[in-house]
């Protein structure tokens, strides 16, 4: 072979469009033999990471995260896609921002380096994470270290940005909370600082709206109250103090707009908030699974023996030796199912896992396995599962699940309600519609990648989880392992959201994590990739929704069926298996008035994957149909949606034992939202506006709230609440020391709600404190913070707080009693103000929390538990509406959600910038769940698509997300510590109605079928012939 | 990730030689961008010996030529063809359009060649399945979900749309580009370039860069007079997303009259579509706003949707439609 580029020849193009070049066979260019050079396969390098140089070895594959984060050690930079569509990674590299697990270490290897760690720490914050601080621009924090570092390039050139320029610049990073809006704030305040502005910057919403409610506060709307404030709950036998004896008077701390507490915020802008993924030792092993890409199937035969002679491969855990658990998990306590079964349910379900000394190498080894399966027929989706010749999934004649419970009269549901006689209804309706609503699946991914990290020494097993509590998980660990809960410290600080899905998918595999550490006597650890992490994750189940309404003239609705058809996986019982759950809200919200209605239930056995929480329970997934239908119904009888929804929504009167709900503003919230939103300039005719890019406006509501809160009435109360099956128990403890300061030890992690930040705004008012600063927090590790209950359902304040609102109340007395001890007086006569114990009659008598702890020579101890669930039945609703604005574009079906009005049932707001950054995430993230389903196949069914990481699962960007202005209905909750009602979850299920609604309005399409696209929105524009 | 090995070679020579030896075990490795998604998705058909075109120095450069052109060499980043006062000046559309390609630290990494002879995004190729592209005899697209990611204008064996939009935008420009071979250098234009599925090399690909060829630079001739143009793209997020449609579209004009046009597509067909008719339709009309819904009535005639794509069409009539009345405004 001969050539030079000195006499190239100069070949034009023909022109003529080949359809094959060269041969079918390629063999190696003839030619004399020609001296290449040697390829790097595995490569030293000095890498100068900020400012520091430090020497790595590894193979050529190997990525600069894997470098910077594992080889290094340097664990601030967070990995979550690993397919370069998510930012979480970025670090600069000779000052240019890239994404680290999408660059090969060696491109990086001599270059100057600047990661989260390089930017600034704790003692010396850099003005983006200070005021990312301020501005609670990290709610989970995971995203954060890549946005810093992006954000830190971006004013490096730019010393004056513009928001638009902020926008572009931080286009590539997805923040999963959605904390888009403060941080844009955060990078241009951030630049005026740098600019040396000295303006002052304070912690304030981007846009909230409070609506005081005071009627909720003086009246009662059911048969709750009693005289003397006391209130009764459903039994009617249970006696509960007003506002728990805390009054919503006279507040100090509560209501005040504060960043989040600085010991837990602050890790997060500093690449030192402790996730499980950053958990790192230098001898640790990685896990990989195999998964089968059949959705139902057996396995017959599997080989691991020549995985196990690869390189770098520590153990292979199969169905055939991994270790069955010692025992069933204690009571209480749901049982996961089986992490290795032999019969795999459905597509991506985990055949055996391989610990190697690299991800890669575990990967090589996962790949070198080999398995035959017995494929099975299977039922993906429900009209597949429901069909009369459907595969018998269980064994035991059909998919469809019936329970001892469930309704003989209605042999095709899993669970039945009724009220009077629907046929009677319909023959007095002058209007019959029937709509049918397909919700075709969805998920809450969480940006941390599910997983754990497990180490032994010796009988002793630390365990780095990702959940939503630490005591459940570590009581099913050991008894799976067949150990005493002691032998297990369980450490979960930090979550990049889990969302109710990702516990699950992580609690799975704890005991073969755990398994894996024991057999190789190293420390093991498992990152699931997004991929393998769907088919793990509880979802947004697949649901058929079929109305029947019947109305009057004036638009009553008299008669109603309602049929819900559900697809529940492999899950036998509990949950959407047996019944509409909170589901039944919605349903509740609107029947009131309806005199004739009946609800099914239809759950069905799949292969598709396992329904559950997925950053709400039941919400979306049922309440896409209300809402649609709603608005449906509204135009059928000629009425403005929000009229129609006052006609029909449950209004509790005084003494109404049916809805025994002290706070329930359900028109307040449409009111006052539709006031907030400026409803009365919507069109009413769908698609009426004139031109190409046509507004419109949309509403949808959300009855939330099974009802479930903490109480606390004293350790006899407990005690007896607590025996109830199904209580659910926390704890905490508080410390007060010789400083003078007051420590929270909460069980508990943070996924990104800031939970524990409102618990100290409590416990600082309830102590007397006029500011925050003396409280502070351990918390989500079992060697520090007493035993407590998961969190679930979006309510820690009302369930962990009750626990440690409980402590708060034992320890202010504690107090008071100590002081009337030592100033001899009686202790009713004091009173606490900022860590000072006075006398009201005499002011020189006083002594001081730090002088208390002397006396008692050392510090002062309260622990305080508290009980949800049990005989505590529907105490509590939580409402909320979504008002949107969308712009479609009728010549090309795209649209955008240009604004919306969020408006919550609130209670008191203990803190309205936290919840403002904990709103607009449930907002965007609703947004997500009504615009990209679960990547199914419509034509090969079981299977799904996920393989590009965020490209497959498209999370908004800085670029999508709408203006959002939240209503705070202040519908004090008498029930609770100064009228607190928890409402992270009230609103979420309104979103998706509201879009639908709004993109009808706008364009005159209705898009009954789950999800809202651009594809379905032009062909809805074609088939009207609305096409401009 | 797939196991690979590294080349670094200083020279095309020794470049071209390097992928002659290994054949389709070899690929040019540039930005990685791509290539690095399907290492790690362990496709069978990602190679694995890396040639690292990266120190070859003289492929990195954005210049003018004498005729008023401008060549940018194959290795500049996106980043850098945004950045450009030189392009901004001349073509601010193709700026405009690399703007819209991926992300931004994606275009810090992503090289104008890479962008141009890129994979496709199908997800049947990316998840693994054994199609054209991937050691097996089916197209999943053609029979499966195809309403993204596969062409709504017919195919051949891989219905996959060609995804990249800076090609999309070059044809509008009339680019060119130079391969080097080892016979020499090669000239082609960017049309040419990206036919859409062929078999090369005993392959499926989408480009006619051979195994052991290396595009080296893309030329764009001097912009014409009075050139009018405007890029479209419609994704479902403002970052990241492959097109859906999209559509560079130029035009020639004296005061409003059209004088020469070029309309392309991209993100509905398994190439670039020049759409030639609408051309020829535009050639001497005047600009108005009743040009966009005539112009549409004759684009895309021969689509060919496939079970889940015909909306594709739509959009990209929208586009054109749309496209028509910006630079109709911009008068």
């Amino acid at each position: 072979m001969s050539y030079s580029r000195r006499n190239f020849l100069k070949a034009a193009g023909s022109g003529v469009v080949l359809t094959t070049v060269g041969g079918d066979v390629l063999l190696p260019t003839p030619g004399p033999a020609l001296a290449l050079p040697s390829p790097v396969t595995t490569e030293k390098a000095s890498f100068l990471v900020n400012g520091k140089s430090y020497v790595a070895e590894y193979e050529a594959r190997t990525t600069l995260w894997e470098v910077i984060a594992i080889k290094l050690g340097l664990t601030g930079t967070n990995r979550s896609c690993n397919r370069a569509s998510c930012g979480a990674c970025s670090v600069l590299v000779d000052g240019t921002p890239i994404y680290s697990c999408h660059t090969l270490a060696t491109e990086a290897a001599g270059k100057k380096i600047l990661t989260i760690e390089g930017i600034g720490d704790e003692k010396n914050l850099h003005p983006l994470q200070r005021i990312g601080h301020t501005h609670v621009a990290a709610d989970c924090g995971f995203c954060t270290a890549g946005w810093v570092v992006t954000a830190k390039a971006l004013l490096d050139k730019t010393a004056n940005p513009s928001e638009n320029d902020v926008k572009a610049a931080l286009a590539g990073h997805i923040c999963r909370c959605s904390a888009y809006p403060a941080i844009i704030r955060t990078v241009m305040d951030s630049a005026a600082v740098l600019r040396g502005s000295k303006a002052s910057i304070e912690s304030t919403p981007e846009s909230v709206l409070h609506v005081s409610m005071p009627m909720v506060r003086e009246v009662s709307t059911a048969g709750g109250h009693l005289p003397g404030g006391e209130l009764m709950e459903g039994s009617r036998k249970t006696v509960t103090k007003k506002w728990q004896g805390y009054p919503p008077e006279n507040l100090s701390i509560i209501g005040k707009s504060m960043p989040a507490l600085p010991e837990v915020s602050l890790p997060r802008f500093t690449g030192k908030a402790s996730y499980g993924s950053r958990i790192w030792f230098r001898d640790i092993l990685y896990v990989k699974f195999l998964t089968s890409a059949h959705p139902h199937s057996t396995i017959t035969s599997i080989d691991t023996s020549a995985a196990e002679k690869m390189p770098g491969v520590a153990h292979i855990l199969t169905y055939k030796n991994a270790p069955k658990p010692a025992g069933p998990p204690p009571p209480g306590i749901d049982a996961l199912p089986e992490p290795l079964p032999r019969e795999l349910n459905l597509q991506g379900e985990v055949v055996a896992l391989v610990a190697a000394e690299t991800e890669d190498l575990a990967e090589d080894a996962a790949a070198a396995i080999r398995v035959e399966y017995d494929v099975r027929p299977f039922a993906s989706m429900l009209k597949d599962a429901m069909a009369a010749d459907a595969p018998d999934l269980r064994g035991r004649g059909g998919n469809l699940l019936r329970h001892p419970g469930s309704p003989a009269k209605f042999p095709r549901a899993t669970w039945a309600q009724e009220q009077g006689d629907t046929e009677k209804g319909f023959a007095e309706a002058d209007v019959i519609k029937e709509f049918t609503y397909p919700f075709v699946g969805g998920v809450s991914v969480p940006i941390q990648p599910s997983g754990s990290v497990a180490k032994w020494e010796g009988d002793r097993l630390t365990l780095w989880g990702m959940g939503q509590g630490i005591y459940p998980a570590r009581a099913a660990l050991a008894a799976s392992l067949g150990i005493d809960p002691s032998k297990i410290r369980f450490i979960n600080k930090y979550n990049g959201c889990t969302f109710g899905a990702a516990r699950l998918a992580a609690e799975r595999f704890y005991p073969l994590i755990a398994h894996l550490a024991k057999v190789t006597g190293r420390p093991v650890k498992v990152m699931l990739p997004k991929d393998q992490e769907l088919a793990q994750l509880r979802i947004k189940p697949e649901t058929i929704t079929k109305f029947k309404v019947g109305a009057k003239k004036d638009g009553h609705i008299v008669a109603l069926e309602h049929e819900v058809h559900v697809s529940v996986g492999d899950l036998a019982s509990g949950g959407h298996a047996s019944s509409p759950g909170n589901a039944a809200n919605q349903f509740e919200l609107y029947t009131s008035t309806v005199p004739h209605w009946r609800s099914t239930w239809s759950a069905y056995r799949t292969n598709a994957p396992r329904p559950g929480p997925s950053r709400s329970y039941y919400q979306q997934e049922t309440k896409w149909s209300w809402e649609s239908m709603i608005d449906e119904m509204a135009e059928a009888v000629g009425k403005d949606p929000v009229e129609f929804r006052l006609m029909h929504v449950t209004r509790p009167k005084i003494g109404d034992a049916k809805y025994p709900y002290d706070s329930f503003p359900s028109a307040e919230v449409l009111q006052e939202g539709a006031k907030a939103f400026g409803w009365e300039k919507r069109n009413p005719v769908p698609g009426g506006n004139p031109g190409r890019l046509k507004r419109g406006f949309g509403l949808a509501m959300s009855q939330h709230h099974g009802g479930l809160m903490g109480y606390h009435e004293g350790e006899e109360a407990f005690a007896r609440l607590a025996a109830i099956p199904g209580a659910n128990v926390f704890g905490a403890e508080l410390e007060l020391s010789a400083d003078g300061y007051v420590t929270m030890k909460i069980a508990l992690p943070d996924s990104g709600s800031n939970a524990a930040t409102a618990q100290a705004h409590l416990v600082a008012e309830m102590l007397g404190f006029t500011s925050r600063d003396r409280i502070r927090l351990l918390w989500g590790d079992s060697d520090i913070a007493p035993s407590s209950d998961d969190w679930y359902g979006g309510r820690t304040i009302t369930l962990q707080g009750a626990a440690i609102c409980s402590a708060a109340d034992k320890l202010r007395k504690d107090l008071l009693k100590r002081a009337a001890d030592v100033l001899k007086t009686d202790a009713a006569k004091l009173q606490l103000r900022d860590g000072v114990i006075s006398s009201g009659e005499d002011p020189k008598k006083s002594t001081t929390f730090a002088a208390l702890v002397k006396v008692n020579n050392g510090p002062i101890r309260q622990t305080g538990r508290g009980v949800a669930g049990g005989e505590r039945g529907a105490a509590n609703k939580g409402l909320g509406a979504c008002f949107a604005e969308v712009e479609v574009d009728t010549w090309t079906g795209d649209w955008r959600f240009v604004r919306a009005v969020y408006a919550h049932d609130t209670g008191i707001v203990i803190n309205p910038l936290v919840a403002e950054a904990d709103m607009v995430g449930s907002l965007v993230e609703s947004t997500q769940l009504t615009t990209d389903a679960i990547p199914w196949d419509r034509e090969f069914p079981g299977t799904r698509h996920y393989s590009v990481g965020y490209l497959s699962y498209r999370l908004p960007t800085i670029m999508d997300i709408p203006k959002v202005t939240q209503l705070y209905i202040d519908s004090l909750e008498p029930r609770w510590f100064y009228g607190v009602k928890s409402f992270s979850e009230t609103s979420i299920g309104s979103v998706p109605g509201a879009i639908a609604n709004a993109i009808y309005n706008a364009s005159g399409v209705r898009i009954r079928e789950h999800p809202i696209t651009r594809e379905k929105i032009m062909a809805g524009l074609r088939s009207k012939g609305t096409q401009a | 990730m797939k196991k690979v090995s590294i080349y670094r070679p200083s020279t095309l020579d020794e470049a071209i030689q390097i992928l002659s030896h290994h054949g389709t075990e070899a690929g040019v490795y540039a930005g990685g961008t791509d290539l690095l998604v399907r290492l790690k998705n362990r496709l069978q058909q990602a190679p694995t010996y890396l040639v690292d075109i990266k120190r070859i120095d003289n492929l990195r450069y954005i210049k003018e030529d004498a005729s008023g052109g401008v060549q940018i060499g194959a290795a500049t980043k996106l980043s850098e063809i945004a950045e450009s006062s030189l392009l901004k000046q001349r073509y601010p559309m193709l700026v405009q359009a690399v703007n819209m390609i991926s992300s931004p630290e994606l275009r810090n990494a992503s090289t104008l060649g890479g962008d141009l002879l890129q994979e496709v995004w199908c997800q049947y190729l990316r998840g693994g399945y054994s199609c054209w592209r991937n050691g097996g005899y089916i197209c999943y697209g053609a029979i499966g979900d195809n309403s993204y990611y596969h062409s709504a204008m017919g195919g051949r064996l891989c219905y996959a749309v060609y995804p990249g939009d800076a090609a999309t935008a070059l044809i509008a420009f009339d680019s060119t580009v130079k391969l080097a071979t080892p016979s020499g250098t090669k000239e082609l234009t960017v049309e040419q370039l990206v036919p859409g599925d062929l078999l090369v090399d005993g392959r499926i690909q989408s480009h006619l860069v051979r195994y052991n060829e290396i595009l080296t630079e893309v030329m764009i001739p001097p912009p014409k007079p009075r050139l009018r143009a405007s890029f479209e793209k419609l994704r479902p997020r403002g970052v990241w997303d492959f097109a859906m449609a999209s559509l560079a579209m130029s035009l020639q004009t004296r005061g409003n009259q059209i004088e020469d046009a070029r309309v392309v597509f991209g993100g509905i067909s398994g190439k670039p579509l020049r759409e030639t008719a609408v051309e020829r339709f535009l050639k001497g009309k005047e600009l108005s706003e009743d040009l966009g819904p005539q112009a549409v009535s004759v684009a895309l005639v021969n689509a060919a949707p496939l079970k889940y794509n015909s909306t594709k069409i739509d959009m990209a009539k929208g586009l054109l439609a749309s496209g028509l009345a910006k630079l109709n405004a911009a008068n």
